[in-house]
């Protein structure tokens, strides 16, 4: 089962990754014991064709996250499933899992955010913060899985042949996954045509989207916004002057008026753009309740909307030869105005840890 | 007079009802039956009921088909007593029946026929598990037995559970096949692709609840539920994307008109004239959809242009401007890796049917297709007056073998004569 498991990576959907290895290293433990899950571990150590250097690095960091998992298991009263066991309390044991799985999780995030700092030089507690999510994000579906396999090999009296009859439905997960992860970077995908065609008419447009989205991610990150909302916000982002398609030529007042329903008209009807357009319409209304197209104040004006406000901003100013630190700088100064001060705080945040895209060369 | 044509679906629906009207008759349902794990599974069928997969022309109720078969298959005692199979059917039968119902009030449609293989598909599980044995034993009493293996048990149960979903496909594929025909080599080539792991997972699951309920009653059914849910949402998620897909082809096809680069409608004229040549030509679905999307797309490139070419006509415009349009069309396209294999198709729509005839270049039937209809639509600029078709086509035969494909031109006239719009 290791085996097959490692054949199908983990699934990388925006921020959130999702493994099935997990799933067997963490029902190996209550089975198999510590050290049994550890060589289980080592598996896909054996299959992944990476230089060996890392292969080692990879393999030493799933075995410390089983010990870990085996270290919560056993104290949180998880006992070691021997075959012939007639009595086994499942409360108990999806409890002492259930700890197994954090305590990995945990781990695993104490790792990747070590191996962040060693590698960039940020702060370890920034770095902790950022990780947590994303890791811990993976685990729940990994936990389940684990459950259930385990209940069906000891408790159910499956053995080994509970891992065939569950071997359809680990095809089954890892095959869902790699659908979300499929729809995920083909909605993004799609994307790229409206960007190019602007570039086309308007070089640099796709410079300047790749800028605000970047900013526009990073600022939604930081005022709290959770994965789905970073990604409507960073794709708002890309395709904010796409109406411009239509609206080449036209004077800046009618530019200014018409943008927004014209973006929405250009795209037409692809229905995973309507939330997105939302944030689009609304980032030229102004905090003060100066802006367009319906003179929105403060709050009144989506939060999407308002993080890509400052996104634009500030990309617009990076575009036209500022620093990024000036472009910071100038949105800060239009703060409680025609900006939100929250955003724009999340926008200096972003840029003291260098979160902001550069410029490229091309 | 004309026969009354009754649908095959409807059939098997009446033979349906007859069946589980029988197993509600004959069924002895009393309060001891709903035991937790009963009550449980009865919600999941009304839930599963709601949730179908539409795939390769069947309409599938994984959600519903796992907790029956887990129903099925489990060690369940009603009063002391091991419930016959007309029993385990009726409560079955009127779940699926009242999740049916609440369907049809929420305004969604069901599919009789469908309801009717699956429900006995199962039934035919349900007489094999509980009704037929060796001897005085059932297969379910032999199964739960101290003495025998469990896993050998998983394994008999699965199998059941199998020839019923077996039994359930072919129902169905009969259905559809006498109301639409095909051939059977075709159905089966449809089924074995994208339902395989559909049919697997729910298979496996079925019997997976049945040998955990002894051990975790009802919560076997949400727990092993769960890689089911994650499948029925996984092809909700592929279903979606493809939609995503078709979506922005469409909105990609319009962004000439909204530039002002091409005339409002052409590309969705163009592709819906290259289709019908294409299905005149007998060409594979597959081949059919690119050229749908090679002809929705052809325009992109004008983007290109500084100015608009007159009336958005590609037809009289020189080498230099075509090759400039077929560069940023591909520059457009090729940004998205999905539509990579379209690339070398609009990149050929601009070559003229003589570089194949003179120098044996390879020009894609999917571009030769698109050249004629981007043609046709420039020539009559979306008129569909039979003096203009009338003049249309003449200037596509002053090009024909030049610059035009004779079989593609021939296909053209035929899709007009069959539309009774032209007479030869």
């Amino acid at each position: 089962m290791a085996f097959i498991a490692s054949k199908g990576r983990p699934q990388a959907i925006g921020p959130m990754q999702f493994s099935v290895s997990a799933m067997v290293q963490l029902a190996a433990i209550p089975l198999i014991g510590a050290v049994g899950a550890s060589l289980v571990s080592l598996v896909p150590a054996i299959t992944e064709g990476t230089p060996a250097v890392k292969r080692v690095f990879n393999a030493a960091q799933r075995v410390l996250l089983v010990l870990a998992g085996s270290l919560a298991y056993y104290w949180a009263g998880g006992i070691a499933l021997r075959p012939g066991l007639v009595h086994v309390d499942l409360v108990t044991l999806a409890f002492a899992m259930a700890l197994a799985t954090v305590a990995a999780g945990l781990m695993n995030t104490a790792l990747l955010a070590g191996a962040l700092q060693q590698d960039s030089g940020g702060s370890l507690i920034f770095n902790i913060r950022d990780t947590v999510p994303r890791v811990l994000s993976s685990y729940p579906t990994s936990f389940v899985a684990a459950y259930i396999l385990v209940v069906l090999w000891s408790p159910a009296r499956l053995g080994w042949i509970s891992a065939l009859f569950f071997l359809p439905s680990i095809v089954v997960i890892q095959w869902s996954l790699r659908q979300l992860a499929g729809e995920w970077a083909t909605r993004h995908e799609l994307l790229a045509p409206f960007v190019t065609a602007l570039d086309v008419r308007q070089p640099g447009a796709a410079e300047s989207g790749r800028l605000a989205a970047g900013a526009a991610s990073a600022i939604a990150a930081g005022v709290g916004g959770r994965p789905p909302f970073v990604d409507k916000v960073a794709v708002s982002a890309r395709l904010r002057d796409v109406g411009m398609l239509a609206l080449e030529g036209k004077p800046a007042a009618i530019v200014r008026r018409d943008l927004a329903v014209t973006s929405a008209s250009v795209l037409g009807k692809v229905g995973f753009l309507a939330s997105p357009l939302v944030y689009v319409a609304g980032h030229h209304e102004r905090i003060d309740g100066h802006g367009w197209p319906n003179g929105l104040v403060g709050e009144q004006i989506p939060l999407g909307s308002r993080v890509l406000a400052v996104a634009d901003v500030w990309s617009d100013a990076v575009m036209a030869g500022h620093s990024a630190e000036e472009a910071v700088r100038l949105c800060e100064s239009s703060m409680g105005s025609s900006l939100d001060e929250v955003c724009v705080n999340a926008l200096r945040r972003a840029h003291g840890r260098g979160q902001l895209p550069a410029v490229t060369d091309g | 007079m004309n026969r009354l044509h009754v649908p095959p679906g409807l059939i098997l629906f009446t033979l349906t009802i007859l069946v589980g009207t029988l197993a509600a008759f004959r069924g002895e349902l009393t309060e001891s039956a709903l035991t937790p794990f009963v009550v449980i599974a009865i919600a999941a069928i009304i839930i599963g009921e709601q949730l179908p997969i539409r795939l390769a022309q069947r309409v599938l109720t994984p959600l519903t088909t796992a907790p029956a078969l887990g129903l099925i298959l489990a060690p369940l005692m009603f009063g002391g007593q091991v419930p016959s199979a007309a029993s385990v059917l009726a409560i079955i039968w009127l779940s699926m029946l009242f999740g049916a119902l609440i369907r049809r009030l929420r305004g969604k449609s069901v599919v009789e026929g469908s309801l009717g293989a699956r429900f006995l598909g199962m039934a035919l599980t349900a007489v094999l598990a509980r009704n037929i044995g060796i001897g005085d034993t059932t297969l379910i009493e032999w199964a739960y037995e101290d003495g025998t293996r469990r896993a050998v048990a998983a394994f008999a149960l699965f199998a059941v559970a199998a020839v019923g979903g077996l039994f359930e496909t072919v129902l169905e594929k009969a259905v559809i096949w006498l109301d639409e025909g095909g051939t059977l080599m075709g159905m089966v080539t449809d089924e074995m692709r994208p339902l395989a792991g559909v049919a697997a997972a729910t298979a496996s699951a079925g019997p997976l609840i049945a040998v955990a309920q002894p051990v975790l009653d009802w919560v076997a059914i949400p727990l092993l539920l769960l890689p089911v849910l994650m499948m029925y949402l996984a092809v909700q998620w592929v279903q979606d994307s493809r939609r995503d897909l078709e979506e922005s082809v469409a909105a990609l096809s319009r962004l000439p008109e909204v530039s002002g680069f091409s005339r409002t409608g052409h590309g969705r004229r163009v592709a819906d004239v290259a289709v019908r040549i294409a299905n005149v030509m007998g060409v594979e679905p597959e081949m059919c959809h690119r050229i749908e999307r090679t002809a929705l797309l052809h325009d992109l490139g004008h983007l290109g242009l500084r100015e608009p070419l007159p009336g958005g006509r590609t037809l009289h415009a020189s080498s230099r401007t075509q090759a400039r349009i077929a560069e940023t069309a591909v520059r457009i396209v090729g940004s998205a890796s999905m539509f990579e294999e379209l690339l070398p198709l609009l990149d050929q729509v601009r070559t003229p049917f003589r570089q194949s005839r003179e120098l044996g270049e390879h020009i894609p039937l999917e571009s030769r297709i698109v050249r004629v209809a981007n043609a046709w639509d420039d020539i009559t600029e979306g008129a569909r007056s039979p003096r203009a078709r009338q003049v249309a086509l003449e200037r596509l035969h002053l090009g024909l073998g030049y610059e035009y494909d004779p079989d593609v031109v021939a296909a053209l006239e035929q899709v007009f004569v069959d539309e009774g719009v032209l007479v030869v």
